[in-house]
């Protein structure tokens, strides 16, 4: 066993992920995430943040290793607890899950099977590894829905997915989740389909969850106020890179990327630099269109001609910040002289 | 609630099986030319005519021949055979049992074969063996089920004896040693079809949402395969089955006379070839019957499997 | 205006993509039996219906590659006369449904109200009988012969045609350019020819890949219980039935038109599959 090689080193470590996605009309192999690295450590909750189809989610599935057919880790090392999961037997992984790690989806309707009652839903997994018996996983099921805020659990676990709202539906996807107790949950963008209150409710019960049990999380969104309420620490994505990384309260008030800067502008609620609201132009590239250079250089108002091509890696910025960005000194510049006028 | 169900579900059948009979009963007159000639053959003579037409009502209109018609069935009075000295109810009930095993026997085997194959093409999607399973069974479509039935006599009759090449066989094991041939026949044939539609509906399955939730929370890939794949990828295929009953039916007609199976479809054949006409009717009347009802019990089954069906 | 570009385009990037597998394989297949079909004459020197008694039931040899029948027909010339007969009766088969199945099917979808009821009661009541005892049923009733195969075949298999272009008028109906067309007062007629079934059509046209398949099946099938084309002509189900009294001596005369029979549903088959695949990609 090879588990206990960094028992004070982060839960999570992956190093220089590439995936490569393979399209399904003209079957070209394009990248879909280029050279990730990042930590998330025991008890900390760490935001992946981007625009759709900028690789947070297929990291997530990646870190699994439950990814759709067609995408393909080339290259890199996923450390859990010092195991690389790339490399490990499937086996190995296949325990891990549930356990070790586990993921929350964003659509709380298709992710649970609509023809299994949810109380057994919530089980199936915790009671094939601890061998329960019917009754044992049943008073299993009942307390994880009570833990959860399931109202009335008693009834509500002999119904179907489609029986339930959204907000019950995702809460019972969490106590699914949570079921084999794991160290690590990875969450897909969880609040997205949900109402604006409901996602209130269910952001309230992750930091309840996160502060009781001590869990690690590492969370994908795009909306920046869910990241300030809920994690420490913020990765910020473009197109299959990171382009900014740093502590959340750093990274949103100093944005030491434009991508990031222009991300924070067009929310509100975050308590950034600036006080109106603006998009960031042009849309984001999809898949297999990604400019050369810094791959946000056509959207970007500090574009230079060396910002068109050559590699564009993180740099350290300060201790545990950094940025992809070259131009960050007239990035801080422009902040000042308008944060003074 | 499920009784509710299944009578709402006979309710809307009724008007279909009114129109069944509708269409049986004017079958005879698509006849070109006199009906009765045609059954009776040209030498006929002006009484056996005119009993002819007296027995089917022939003489008079055609609303009152269809009302007499609907009062004879709904007491079970399906004609007296031309060239059997016996009633069409009775011939029919004899050979009832050798049809229905050939049925069951039939869809019991595909299954049999369908689900393994399918699981095994859909796990490898894509691979090798997907595709030469897909191969198999798209072959499988273009085989008429008399040339496989054929093909079977030739190699486990003929070549290697096993197997009975005809015939319905004494006792018990008897008729399970002369049925298997025949409801393996039906199984090939009917296979490929419900084999394509299970690994399309569990590969979706298979990429869907719950699924990589099931993995993600830790479910085991056996389980998965089981709870998460195949229970749903089940209801397709329970409808698939029921809406391909009508081949499965037309199927036996033509292995009963391959294999010279005393049953329904044997003696529909040999009743087409004695031209008589009341047998043939309530043979169709039959089978349609039967589809209809194995329709219904499709959409119960359905109910069933899917709780998102409303009983 | 915009339709027409994105059409346009849409019709170019089809050009571009390459054939799928499934595709190339039925097309060469059904393409060298249909050219073997035609061209019968010339891959043969035998005449299908001619006896000779005194050469039956020989084996193959260089003047009888495939041998020899029970009344010394050449087996060779009798499957591609064969081929040319129930692949003709087949492709004419499909067609009389296709029309039919289709023209009722988008009335059907896009009209509703009681035409749509009417037509789709009576599909329910056609598939209620199993499609072989109807078709025999109604051979029986019409009388042996090609006309009678036609009309069993078209009152049975419209039904496929209409239920699967209903399905799809349902959903095109309810699509913006079709709405555009009905404000800008268009007759319902050539709504539904021209906007319409140009959209729905494609469906309807694989299944007839796979509906020819069925009908060739259906045309052997009742040739094999004698109700099928009239003899002499050379029929691959006729063959079979014939061969079947030899079974025990020689079995080859019933499994020879059957792999003709399988050869001809495979390439069918994989055609139907690669267009699906093709049309299905956008």
């Amino acid at each position: 066993m090879t588990t206990t090689t960094s028992s004070t080193g982060p839960l999570l470590q992956v190093e220089d992920l590439c995936i490569d996605v393979t399209l399904v009309g003209s079957k070209k192999t394009v990248p879909a995430v280029r050279n990730v690295s990042f930590q998330v450590g025991a008890g900390e909750v760490v935001g992946l943040v981007g625009e759709s189809g900028s690789g947070k989610s297929l990291t997530l599935r990646t870190i699994l290793g439950i990814l759709p057919s067609g995408v393909r880790a080339t290259s890199g090392r996923i450390l859990f607890e010092g195991v690389d999961l790339l490399q490990a037997s499937k086996r190995t992984v296949n325990r891990l899950r549930g356990t070790g790690i586990t993921m929350i989806f964003q659509e709380p309707m298709t992710s649970l099977n609509p023809i299994a009652k949810v109380g057994e839903q919530i089980v199936d997994a915790a009671r094939a590894k601890h061998s329960w018996s019917k009754n044992e996983a049943a008073e299993h099921a009942l307390s994880l829905a009570r833990h959860m805020g399931i109202p009335d659990p008693e009834n509500t676990l002999s119904l179907y997915p489609h029986e339930l709202s959204g907000g019950l539906r995702q809460r019972v996807m969490i106590a699914a989740a949570l079921a084999c107790q794991p160290k690590l949950i990875l969450c897909d963008e969880p609040t997205t389909a949900l109402d604006v209150t409901i996602q209130a409710q269910i952001i309230r019960l992750l930091v309840q969850l996160k502060n009781e049990l001590g869990m690690s999380m590492l969370y994908v969104t795009h909306d920046l106020a869910v990241v300030a309420q809920l994690c420490q620490r913020v990765e910020v994505m473009y197109a299959g890179s990171i382009v900014e990384s740093g502590s959340v309260s750093d990274v949103f008030q100093h944005p030491d990327h434009p991508y990031t800067q222009g991300l924070a502008r067009a929310t509100p609620d975050v308590d950034a630099v600036v006080d109106h609201l603006t998009g960031i132009r042009g849309n984001a590239p999809t898949l297999g269109n990604w400019p050369a250079g810094c791959a946000f250089h056509p959207r970007c108002d500090y574009a230079s001609d060396e910002c068109q091509s050559g590699n564009f890696a993180l740099r350290e910025t300060q201790p545990g910040r950094a940025s992809a960005c070259i131009h960050i000194d007239q990035l801080h510049n422009d902040v000042a002289t308008q944060g003074r006028s | 609630m499920l009784l509710r169900y299944v009578t709402r579900r006979l309710l809307l059948m009724v008007p279909v099986a009114l129109g069944v009979t509708l269409l049986v009963f004017l079958s005879i007159h698509m006849v070109p030319g006199s009906p009765a000639y045609t059954f009776l053959g040209p030498h006929a003579t002006k009484n056996s005519v005119a009993a002819f037409n007296g027995e089917w009502g022939l003489d008079r209109p055609l609303p009152v021949q269809y009302w007499l018609f609907l009062d004879r069935l709904v007491h079970g009075n399906l004609g007296e055979s031309l060239f059997y000295q016996s009633s069409v109810t009775s011939l029919i009930s004899s050979r009832i049992p050798v049809t229905l095993s050939l049925l069951i026997g039939g869809a019991v085997l595909s299954v049999i074969i369908a689900v393994p194959l399918a699981a095994w093409a859909a796990v490898k999607s894509g691979k090798l063996t997907d595709q030469l399973i897909r191969f198999f069974s798209t072959a499988g479509l273009g085989m008429p089920s008399f040339w496989i039935g054929t093909t079977l006599i030739i190699l486990f009759g003929l070549t290697f004896p096993l197997f009975p090449v005809g015939g319905y066989g004494n006792g018990f094991w008897g008729h399970v040693d002369s049925m298997f041939l025949p409801c393996l026949t039906i199984a090939i044939s009917i296979a490929p079809m419900l084999l394509r539609s299970l690994r399309t509906s569990l590969i979706d399955a298979l990429g869907s949402d719950y699924v990589a939730f099931a993995r993600a929370k830790g479910t085991s890939a056996r389980t998965v395969l089981m709870r998460y794949g195949f229970r749903n990828a089940a209801i397709s295929a329970v409808s698939v089955l029921g809406i391909n009953i009508g081949f499965l039916v037309g199927g036996t007609v033509i292995i009963e006379t391959v294999f010279a199976l005393p049953g329904l479809g044997q003696l529909m054949i040999a009743s087409i070839l004695d031209r008589d006409f009341p047998i043939v009717q309530g043979i169709t009347l039959i089978f349609s019957v039967v589809v209809i009802l194995v329709y219904l019990l499709t959409d119960v089954a359905y109910a069933l499997l899917d709780p998102r069906v409303r009983l | 205006m915009t339709v027409t570009t994105d059409t346009l385009v849409r019709a170019r990037r089809r050009k571009f993509r390459r054939p799928p597998v499934t595709l190339i394989a039925g097309g060469t297949i059904v393409g060298i039996i249909v050219l073997l079909a035609i061209f019968a004459p010339l891959v043969t020197s035998y005449n299908p219906t001619t006896i000779n008694l005194l050469a039956n039931l020989q084996g193959p040899s260089a003047a009888h590659w495939l041998g020899t029948d029970q009344l010394g027909r050449d087996i060779w010339t009798r499957l591609v006369y064969g081929a040319r007969t129930d692949l003709s009766v087949a492709f004419i088969a499909v067609l009389a449904p296709f029309v039919i199945g289709t023209i009722l099917g988008a009335f059907a979808g896009y009209l509703g109200g009681w035409l749509d009821a009417l037509i789709m009661r009576i599909a329910d009541v056609v598939v209620a009988f199993p499609f072989y005892v109807l078709v025999i049923l109604l051979v029986f009733l019409l009388g042996p012969g090609t006309s009678s195969i036609y009309i069993a075949i078209t009152i049975v298999s419209w039904i496929s045609y209409a239920r699967i272009v209903r399905g799809s008028t349902l959903v095109a109906k309810n699509q913006e350019f079709i709405l555009a067309a009905q404000l800008q007062g268009f007759s319902t007629l050539r709504i539904i020819m021209r906007h319409i079934l140009p959209n729905v059509i494609s469906q309807a046209i694989v299944f007839a890949m796979s509906d020819i398949v069925n009908d060739i099946l259906a045309i052997v099938t009742l040739g094999f219980l004698g109700l099928g084309i009239p003899p002499p002509a050379p029929d691959w189900g006729e063959m079979m039935a014939s061969g079947q009294q030899f079974l025990t001596t020689h079995w080859e005369l019933t499994t020879i038109p059957g792999f003709a029979v399988v050869l001809t549903g495979l390439g069918l088959s994989l055609l139907g599959d690669g267009l699906n695949e093709l049309l299905g990609r956008n």
